[in-house]
């Protein structure tokens, strides 16, 4: 192979999309290192900190898309403090120098600044797509900046960011010589937008095939700019809350009944129950469908809804649902392949109105499924069981029962069985979230079986650090590992440490890992960061009572190849 | 979200499609009954606010909810369950909007008088409300059927509150004509939205099914 010219050496690498195959060819010899590394155009990091934005950037200059990742998952529900980290600027400012052929940047759980935005806005001249996923530190204006500069903006798809709203000046910042865009989605934005403006941007831009508006658009504007995308695929409504206005919803059904293309629709922000019928000519052609911002729709209207939606294959809803609507789920769409159930009164502690008994309709309903987020109140073992047995296909099997600690609800047993069933019989399994009463067992389980498990997610379950354990020793392609309110100390992190190199990190919180493990870890495993989060708070009271050494509270651990970083608050001690 | 009441044993939030007069829980008080079969204490719950995490929504009227939650094993939980901050806030937030932004207007007209006032009867509470509420707009007392056990005394220029039902008759309006009418399909829908917004047990108007008009009060002498 060395002896074909380049050219035809990184035409044949061109055919390995996959960034692993492409960082092993790079390993075979020098030549083959540098023709891969020019040709390279798309980079995924998946931690922020394992290497320096510098390094990337110098290997790869002739980067088309990258994408980075910020904090850990567990920052999704508030267990990383503010200001830990996870800065976009400097992977800005380095691509910025470095690779000015930059079309597409994804970031997920970053802090993004405006000036940010402006100098990306302002670097990349080819500058294509912009998707940001749950990341914060930016308000409008720096979308205005977007908006203003990136001429060849295809893509702009801000989901779940928490965004500080300066006003609806920034849709009007698009200038009326751009008409590339494909992709508008800003669902999150939270004040409201100028109707006018978004018409206008909307009449030009003819290839727009996905649309995601947010609260603040009527009912009116949305049927008026319906009627100028029939191309759409996938569709985030405004708002749907007024009542009895039936005109306004006639037009809205004469206006989705235009979009012969549309597959996909999610909004419904506190949608009323009469909008439902508006949406039934649109229902038979829909695979995905996204009702987990309606508390308002009960259970009949889902099902009225969802008894049209025969192609559906993903589907995210409340539990308002409640197992008979499920049951019709199972019935209706025999291509599910993902289901998410998002409990719809959180706060209030263990009732759902969806038990076991909905998800073992739907897996008998529903054979095809393969990703399930599913928040109930109770399950059983037998119920596992037969679900493992009649959806061997999970490759995302993600179980939180409300009540952390619950046993089965009809045998008080814990629920070991239930999830050794899962991951016994779905082979292909990738990712696992357990909930409910689990011992130790599940954990061998698990060990035992979950060959290709990439992600677990532990939460107030185990007994000793021996659970742990078997998980560290027995999952081979373990890449990410979360934990909290677990049992698991020093032993257990300090079991296994020559496989935190092969994985991507670990998150423990609430456990019982004392600093001086921490410290262990660190000197034994110089490539790694061993982080050590202590905020002062109320339960950092009780550790301490707990008496011997002083408990960790968060630790976070990742290997890397850039070194301890320097821009670590206070509260964070990296070992 | 709006601070709640402490209650232990944690009232039952019945299936949407319930018809009796479910309790909202967020609106729930200690008379509401407790689901039998639950365990104990398990469910001491009280919701806190929590400034949201990214420094740059502090000036953002919406704050997440932590929810803190007791477990059997009396720890007291923080992030639990775990929802991402967007659908937690879109919840809360729903669920106070639900509560406060709900409107059901009619217009009471008196006869002989060709302008009706209008009134937004979700802002009621029972139907002594109603009453009490038409009897200072109109500056009359108002007596109703002499069945319901508390009657305004008679008093010589008092008028009725009826309503025109779907057959275009006029009905008069007693709180006892509440308890009919569930199995009324439409009626469910109307009275089923009035649940879930929870501040009105009183299902007056919802009882044939479409949005009633207007209530004539007829001069009774």
């Amino acid at each position: 192979m060395t002896y074909f010219p380049e050219e035809v050496v990184e035409h044949i690498f061109s055919f390995l999309p996959a960034q692993r195959d492409r960082n092993a060819v790079s390993l075979v010899c020098k030549v083959w290192y540098e023709v891969e590394r020019l040709s390279r155009r798309d980079v995924f990091v998946g931690n922020c900190y394992a290497v320096r934005p510098e390094r990337v950037v110098l290997r790869f200059p002739n980067v088309r898309a990258l994408s980075v990742k910020g904090k850990p998952h567990f920052a999704d529900f508030n267990l990383v403090p503010p200001d830990w980290g996870g800065y976009a600027g400097p992977w800005i400012e380095a691509a910025a120098r470095g690779c000015v052929g930059l079309e597409e940047l994804r970031m997920k759980r970053m802090v993004v600044s405006d000036e940010s935005l402006e100098l990306l806005a302002k670097s990349f001249p080819r500058f294509r797509a912009l998707i940001l996923v749950s990341c914060e530190g930016f308000s409008t204006d720096g979308l205005a900046a977007i908006a203003s500069h990136c001429k060849l903006l295809r893509e702009l798809d801000l989901q779940e960011n928490e965004v500080d709203d300066r006003g609806p000046r920034w849709l009007s910042c698009f200038p009326d010589s751009c008409t590339s865009l494909a992709s508008l989605n800003f669902a999150c934005i939270k004040g409201e937008v100028n109707a006018g403006a978004l018409e206008r941007l909307v009449a030009r831009s003819p290839n727009l095939r996905s649309l995601r508006l947010n609260r603040s658009v009527s009912v009116d504007t949305l049927s008026k700019i319906l009627m100028r995308t029939p191309n759409l695929e996938d569709l985030g409504t405004g708002n749907l809350t007024e009542d009895f206005q039936t005109e306004s919803y006639q037009r809205l059904t004469v206006a989705l009944e235009k979009c012969k293309m549309l597959k996909s629709l999610s909004g419904f922000w506190d949608a009323s129950p009469l909008c439902v019928p508006c949406i039934y000519p649109v229902c038979a052609q829909l695979t995905g469908l996204n009702l987990s911002y309606a508390p308002t729709l009960e259970s009949s209207d889902l099902t009225k809804m969802i008894s049209h939606c025969v192609k559906l294959q993903r589907l995210w809803v409340l539990d308002c649902i409640a197992d008979k609507g499920l049951q019709v789920v199972a019935s209706t769409c025999k291509d599910l392949q993902e289901l998410r159930v998002f409990p719809s009164e959180f706060y209030i502690a263990g009732y759902s109105p969806v038990t076991e008994e909905g998800l073992v309709a739907i897996s008998v309903g529903c054979p095809k499924l393969s990703s399930l987020l599913y928040f109930c109140h109770q399950m059983t073992n037998a119920a596992l069981i037969t679900i493992a047995k009649n959806c061997p296909n999970f490759t995302r099997f993600r179980l939180c029962i409300l009540e952390p600690g619950k046993p089965d609800a009809m045998t008080n047993q814990p629920l070991d069985e239930g999830f050794g069933a899962i991951v016994r019989e779905c082979e292909g399994l990738r990712r696992l979230s357990i909930s409910g009463l689990l011992t130790d067992k599940v954990f061998m389980h698990i060990g035992r079986h979950a060959k290709q498990l990439e992600m677990l997610s532990i939460a107030f379950a185990g007994d000793s650090d021996a659970g742990m354990m078997h998980v560290m020793e027995g999952c081979k392609n373990l890449r990410k590992l979360e934990i909290r309110d677990s049992p698991f100390g020093d032993a257990a992190l300090l079991g296994n440490v020559a496989k935190y190199e092969t994985m991507r990190s670990l998150w423990m919180s609430s456990c019982t890992v004392t600093e001086k493990g921490c410290q262990v870890l660190a000197s034994k495993m110089p490539m790694l960061n061993v982080e050590v989060i202590n905020e002062v708070d109320e339960s950092s009271e009780m550790d301490e009572s707990h008496g011997g050494l002083p408990k960790v509270h968060k630790l976070y651990v990742y290997r890397t190849i850039a070194g301890a970083r320097d821009d670590a608050p206070d509260f964070v001690k990296i070992l | 979200m709006l601070g709640m009441a402490e209650c232990k044993g944690r009232s039952q939030h019945s299936p949407s499609s319930s018809m009796d007069s479910s309790n909202h829980p967020a609106l729930s008080t200690t008379a509401s009954p407790c689901r039998p079969d639950r365990q104990d204490l398990s469910t001491d719950l009280r919701l806190g606010l929590s400034l949201s995490t990214s420094p740059s929504s502090s000036s953002s009227s919406l704050h997440e909810a932590e929810s803190i939650i007791s477990n059997p094993r009396n720890q007291v939980l923080f992030n639990w369950p775990p929802i991402k901050p967007f659908l937690r806030s879109a919840l809360a937030a729903s669920a106070s909007r639900h509560r406060l932004q709900r409107t059901l207007f009619v217009k009471v007209y008196m006869e002989g008088l060709p302008i009706g006032r209008k009134l937004d009867l979700l802002l009621l509470v029972g139907y002594e409300s109603l009453l009490v509420k038409l009897c200072h707009m109109f500056k009359t007392p108002i007596t109703y059927a002499a069945v319901y056990h508390q009657q305004v005394p008679a008093v010589k220029a008092a008028h009725i509150l009826t309503y025109e039902d779907q057959d275009g008759d006029w009905m008069m309006a007693i709180p006892d004509q509440c308890k009919e009418t569930k199995d009324h399909k439409s009626g469910i829908m109307l009275s089923s939205k009035l649940d879930s917004c929870g501040s009105l047990y009183f299902l007056f108007c919802s009882l044939f099914g479409r949005l009633v008009e207007k209530y004539l009060i007829e001069s009774r002498c």
